[in-house]
């Protein structure tokens, strides 16, 4: 890129040489002539490091010219005798050339490295500005910012969505051309100002499709001037940074979709064949104890009766908690299901889920140790209590005859943790994590393997994880929950 | 002592009949209705209602606030899990407590007796309120645990004069927050939190297992009666 040199330069160029023929005019007569060239050399030297290439020409032209008139004999005359005289003259003039295109060259080097510098730094800085940013669309519009400020141009993204392209950041007001980034996206080829296509255009766009057509970058040109090469191939090399980084992004979201969906048609399949293997055995036993109760009733002995009649009872709840777990379960299963969540404290729904454990299994003994001090959590409590009741369910039922649960709350690895410790036969053989996976069910009664299930569930859904080990006696099954940072302090 | 009159508005038949034949074998006199358009007509004689949220004709809430308008009836609340959110829209709108379906005779008949208890007592509260070991002096703005006097800061004192005024009712944390705190917190949800937590601190013998400030989960607080 040209620029102008400054007037002060072309004043330099006349008062450089004026001030070297002043100095020799006062050393004239003490000197030689060679010396007087010296100081004109001097002044050469000065202007064509100091000056741009033009005035430190006509600096050096000025400089010859005025040794030739004031002091070369005959004196006050462009005339030259001698050829010690020529030769000297010539020699200043080669010199201060060579000098001044010596210095040039540098020059331009160095503009040239500040520049790659400069481009290099913006690549790097697009890349940072991108990677902070999560889902293709937010990428787009902030690359699309990006780019708008560090070209100082008008830039925006259009991202294909159905049969059309939607844009992304932008001024709307601004005179976008859809059917360029169009064409641009179904030719595989950058069009607009310099380039083979559409150089007519007073914009520049580039499509990314590396997998497939996904979007092209355009920005807006000023309606004269032509890009050179070079920045031209810097546009590019950002508008390729930014395509691939958005394309990474959309195809990481797929993948998510596609897994989240894959998740939820695995969870269906688990439901109905929980239920139609889970829900028919209660059924059967309620099925049965009442009808036995409604045709022999009369003739049962009152301690046979209150047997049966304890039996439909345990059945029914076991089935209403049951009922419980595959509502969560369907809800949760759903790609789309959102948690209502609050700040709660970990300490209240152990205390309400124990209470109420406490009178649904009067013959265990359930202990509740929390750390003092815990962190609120973001968390539905409902859900959680669901969570915390399916263990201690679990863990009852595993725990023997007379079941010894203990109940831990505290800090954990990335923030808090509860456990459930039972004493009792312990996990079956195999991979304890397994006994979470929804067709698990087998290996320990039905009800508790969709309550793990479901147990595992919860605790991904609120950003945790769930893990069971084995103890001696006994097994723990233990969750792990993040803690955000809190908003309201204690 | 007279049977009391209660009214079950219940459309779905085992239901109905089972709250229906448990009240009467405690010794009170129950009346069920299936629609909000036959309560309307009935609840006036009813001493205590107990209300499903799903009714065929209109919504449960509709017949809750009705009523709360004109009377001071107890209202307890039938909710399925599926109408959790509508359960504490009930609370606000002046139910006095709720059972989630479903649920034993066992914890039907003590929540009515509880409510019975409750409305025979003076609308006004008691100036000095003695539940077990707990005994707080309204006026001079004293409680003691045990005979213990346990200091409160005002927020405590407030937080706890309001739980104190109803007594094994159920509050939402909306109305503890607006009542506590002003309108236009009711969502600071986590300020309540931490206030009930240094609460408990001082007045529980063990805090995660509260046996007086007691939790329900997702809906509210309540102080024990008994």
């Amino acid at each position: 890129m040209k620029r102008r040199t400054p007037a002060l330069h072309w004043l330099l160029a006349a008062a450089v040489p004026a001030a070297a023929t002043a100095a020799c005019h006062a050393l004239d007569g003490r000197m030689s002539l060679a010396g007087l060239a010296m100081v004109y050399l001097v002044a050469v030297v000065v202007t064509a490091l100091a000056l741009d290439r033009g005035a430190a020409l006509l600096a050096s032209l000025l400089s010859v010219a005025a040794l030739n008139f004031f002091f070369v004999p005959p004196q006050h005359s462009f005339r030259v005798d001698g050829a010690e005289s020529w030769w000297m003259l010539a020699v200043l003039l080669g010199l201060s050339v060579a000098l001044q295109s010596l210095i040039a060259s540098l020059r331009e080097k160095r503009v040239q490295a500040e520049l790659a510098h400069a481009r290099a730094a913006e690549l790097h800085a697009l890349g940072e500005a991108l990677a902070a940013c999560r889902g293709h669309e937010a990428m787009a519009l902030e690359a699309a910012r990006f780019l708008e400020a560090s070209l100082r141009r008008p830039c925006a993204v259009f991202l294909r969505e159905g049969e059309g392209l939607r844009r992304i950041g932008g001024d709307p007001a601004a005179a976008w051309q859809p059917s360029a980034a169009e064409w641009a996206l179904a030719h595989g080829r950058v069009v607009g100002r310099g380039c083979d296509d559409w150089p007519d255009l007073a914009l520049w766009c580039a499509p990314f499709h590396r997998d497939a057509p996904l979007g092209a970058m355009q920005w807006l040109l000023p309606s004269d001037g032509r890009p050179s090469e070079e920045t031209r191939l810097h546009w590019q090399a950002l508008a390729r940074q930014a395509g691939l980084a958005i394309e990474r992004e959309y195809a990481a979201e797929s993948a998510r979709q596609a897994q989240d969906s894959a998740h939820a048609e695995a969870a269906r399949n688990t439901l109905l064949a929980s239920l139609s293997h889970d829900l028919r055995t209660p059924l059967a036993g309620i099925l049965g104890s009442a009808s036995a109760l409604r045709t022999h009733g009369a003739d049962l002995p009152p301690a046979e009766r209150d047997r049966l009649l304890a039996g439909l009872e345990d059945e029914a709840r076991d089935l209403s908690l049951m009922a419980d777990n595959i509502l969560q379960m369907a809800r949760l299963s759903q790609p789309t299901s959102q948690l209502r969540l609050q700040w709660e404290s970990a300490e209240e729904i152990l205390g309400a889920t124990v209470a109420r454990m406490r009178r649904r299994w009067p013959h265990a003994r359930i202990e509740l140790k929390v750390a003092p001090g815990l962190p609120p959590l973001r968390a539905e409590a409902g859900l959680l209590a669901q969570l915390v009741a399916n263990l201690v369910d679990n863990a009852v039922r595993h725990g023997g005859s007379r079941p010894h649960v203990v109940l831990r709350a505290g800090r954990g690895r990335d923030g808090l943790f509860l456990a459930v410790r039972d004493h009792g036969e312990g996990l079956p053989a195999g991979d304890p994590q397994a006994l979470f996976s929804r067709f698990g069910q087998s290996q320990r009664d039905g009800a508790s393997g969709l309550g793990l299930a479901l147990c595992r569930l919860i605790a991904q859904a609120h950003g945790g994880t769930i893990e069971a080990r084995r103890c001696e006696p006994g097994a723990e099954f233990r969750v792990d929950l993040p803690v955000p940072e809190k908003e309201g302090t204690v | 002592m007279t049977r009391p009159d209660i009214l079950v508005v219940e459309d779905e038949g085992p239901i109905a009949q089972f709250v229906g034949a448990s009240l009467s074998a405690a010794g009170m006199s129950p009346r069920v209705v299936g629609t909000v358009r036959d309560a309307r007509r009935e609840w006036r004689d009813a001493q205590l209602l107990v209300v499903d949220l799903g009714l065929p004709d209109e919504d449960g809430l509709t017949l809750i606030r009705e009523v709360r308008a004109l009377a001071p009836t107890p209202i307890l609340v039938l909710s399925a899990r599926a109408q959790e959110a509508q359960k504490i829209e009930a609370l606000d709108a002046g139910a006095d407590d709720y059972l989630t379906k479903p649920f034993g005779v066992g914890e039907l008949l003590a929540r009515v007796r509880a409510m019975l208890r409750r409305a025979g007592a003076s609308p006004l509260p008691a100036p000095r309120l003695q539940i077990g070991e707990l005994d707080f002096d309204r006026e001079s703005r004293e409680l003691q645990v045990g005979g213990r006097p346990v200091h409160l800061t005002p927020l405590e004192f407030k937080l706890f004069e309001r739980l104190s005024r109803t007594p094994g009712k159920v509050v939402t944390h909306r109305q503890l927050l607006a009542d506590v705190w002003g309108n236009d917190q009711v969502d600071q949800l986590h300020y309540l939190r931490i206030y009930m937590g240094h609460l408990r601190a001082k007045i529980e013998a063990d805090p995660a297992e509260p046996r007086w400030l007691l939790t329900e989960l997702g809906v509210g607080y309540r102080l024990a009666d008994e």
